[in-house]
């Protein structure tokens, strides 16, 4: 029954999210990937546009994998299931707010867990990245066949996220992520 | 309707309004929020202090979930209960809900344009780059302890295997192992600090001790019971942890000031 299913696998995302926006995406590919409901690269998209529009992550892509698989009481039940865990922590410890973060117990299993977000998100770029250049296609790594066009507007995204770090600024991922589709748009079309 | 409901009511509203305008205006990055949320309820509407502030965003970083919904909540709960924080959380969820709703609905439409399709070939590449320097960045700040850097190399290597040979294995249970693993450390590092505290603590006892049977001159039975009682003390040099403190408990039975530390002690 697909609605359970929504509800559990957006339960866990909600659940196991460490690290912020980008450390909830290791875990939110797999669990959506796996089960079939989105390809990689529809992932991807979703990724792309939750950057430009209001709202963390981890809503935008339960409403949206909601809708697609159960309609509007799909991406109701979705966002209700990925939201709850980070409520329910949050009011409970509402009343012992100052003892949970600075209870020994939590920081040391949160010391254990920022290191694996670490592996986790790097190991997800880097496969992301080879598989956008086609280098990386069928469980098998080849250079044969890369996607000259996907690595030149890799490489330009790649300049624009660093380089204003140089002047102690920051690109806005929203900023990033039309200038990567313009870039499409005018690359692809060539 | 009593002014104590109508107050309720304003701060119900205020509650929807503000957190409805953050959930609008904060576009895919966490930590903007909390800086609004400063401006809006620290400065301007002081329903909440800068220390508070600073407290939410600790348990945010230790809470699973956006910051958006942590602060939503704690504040909704602050200010109006359990009541509260459901306003506050459902109305920051909202705009992006609506808006990733309509996306949901009209996306297939305009992905039948080739340029569209163009625009996310460009989108995808973008995204990649975003996550794999995300977490170079997360790299740079992380601290770099022999622990920590061979957790991320493991879980670097083990995602990228699961990846490429397309293995159904969870990272939850990774980030599960490595957490659970790291509390277990910790709780054995603290017995063997304790064993330890307590081999001083028990030296420190036998020593005081001695002084107050210095300074009791009157014979009563309770100082011939700490007399016998203390060699039994001095015994446990390497005995457990347990044994150590069951004996040291043993002479503080006629000892009420022995006692009490030895229950400060136990905490």
């Amino acid at each position: 029954m697909v609605f359970l299913q929504l509800f559990w696998v957006f339960l866990k995302i909600g659940l196991f999210s460490f690290g912020g926006g980008y450390g909830m995406i290791p875990v939110m590919k797999q669990e959506v990937v796996s089960l079939g409901w989105l390809t990689e690269s529809e992932f991807l998209d979703i990724i792309g546009l939750s950057e430009s529009t209001p709202g963390p992550i981890a809503v935008n892509l339960a409403t949206y994998v909601g809708a697609y698989m159960g309609g509007f009481w799909g991406s109701i039940l979705a966002t209700f299931a990925v939201v709850l865990p980070a409520f329910l922590i949050m009011f409970f410890i509402v009343k012992i707010l100052q003892k949970f973060s600075d209870n020994k117990y939590v920081s040391s299993f949160l010391s254990g867990v920022k290191p694996v977000v670490v592996g986790l998100i790097l190991a997800v770029g880097i496969t992301l990245i080879l598989k956008s250049m086609k280098v990386l296609a069928n469980n098998a790594i080849s250079f044969l066949q890369i996607d000259y066009k996907s690595l030149i507007i890799s490489a330009i995204i790649a300049i624009i996220i660093v380089a204003p770090k140089f002047f102690k600024k920051k690109t806005p991922p929203a900023l990033t992520i039309l200038i990567s589709a313009v870039l499409g748009m005018v690359i692809y079309a060539i | 309707m009593t002014d104590n409901k109508k107050e309720n009511n304003k701060i119900l509203l205020a509650l929807f309004l503000t957190f409805l305008k953050l959930g609008a205006i904060t576009f895919g990055g966490g930590y903007v929020m909390l800086t609004l949320i400063r401006d809006e309820f620290v400065d301007k509407k002081k329903w909440v202090t800068e220390d508070e502030l600073l407290q939410v965003y600790a348990v945010a970083e230790s809470t699973p979930g956006p910051v958006a919904i942590n602060a939503a909540t704690y504040i909704g709960a602050k200010m109006r209960g359990f009541f509260g924080a459901v306003v506050a959380t459902f109305a920051v969820v909202l705009p992006a809900f609506i808006v990733s709703f309509v996306i949901a609905t009209y996306l297939n439409f305009f992905m039948q344009y080739q340029i569209v399709k163009n625009a996310f070939l460009g989108i995808k590449a973008g995204v990649a780059v975003l996550i794999f320097l995300a977490g170079v960045d997360m790299l740079k700040k992380m601290e770099k302890t022999a622990f920590n850097i061979a957790v991320a190399v493991i879980s670097f290597i083990a995602m990228v295997v699961i990846d490429i040979f397309s293995i159904d294995f969870s990272s939850i249970y990774i980030i599960l192992f490595f957490g659970v693993l790291s509390l277990l450390i910790f709780c054995l590092g603290k017995r063997k600090n304790k064993s330890l505290k307590n081999k001083s603590e028990v030296a420190d006892k036998v020593e005081k001790l001695d002084d107050r049977n210095n300074n009791i001159v009157a014979e009563d039975d309770e100082n011939k019971t700490l007399n016998g009682n203390k060699s039994a003390g001095e015994k446990p040099a390497d005995e457990k942890p347990a044994d150590e403190d069951k004996s040291v408990k043993n002479e503080s039975k006629g000892d009420k000031n022995k006692e009490t530390t030895q229950e400060k002690e136990g905490k």
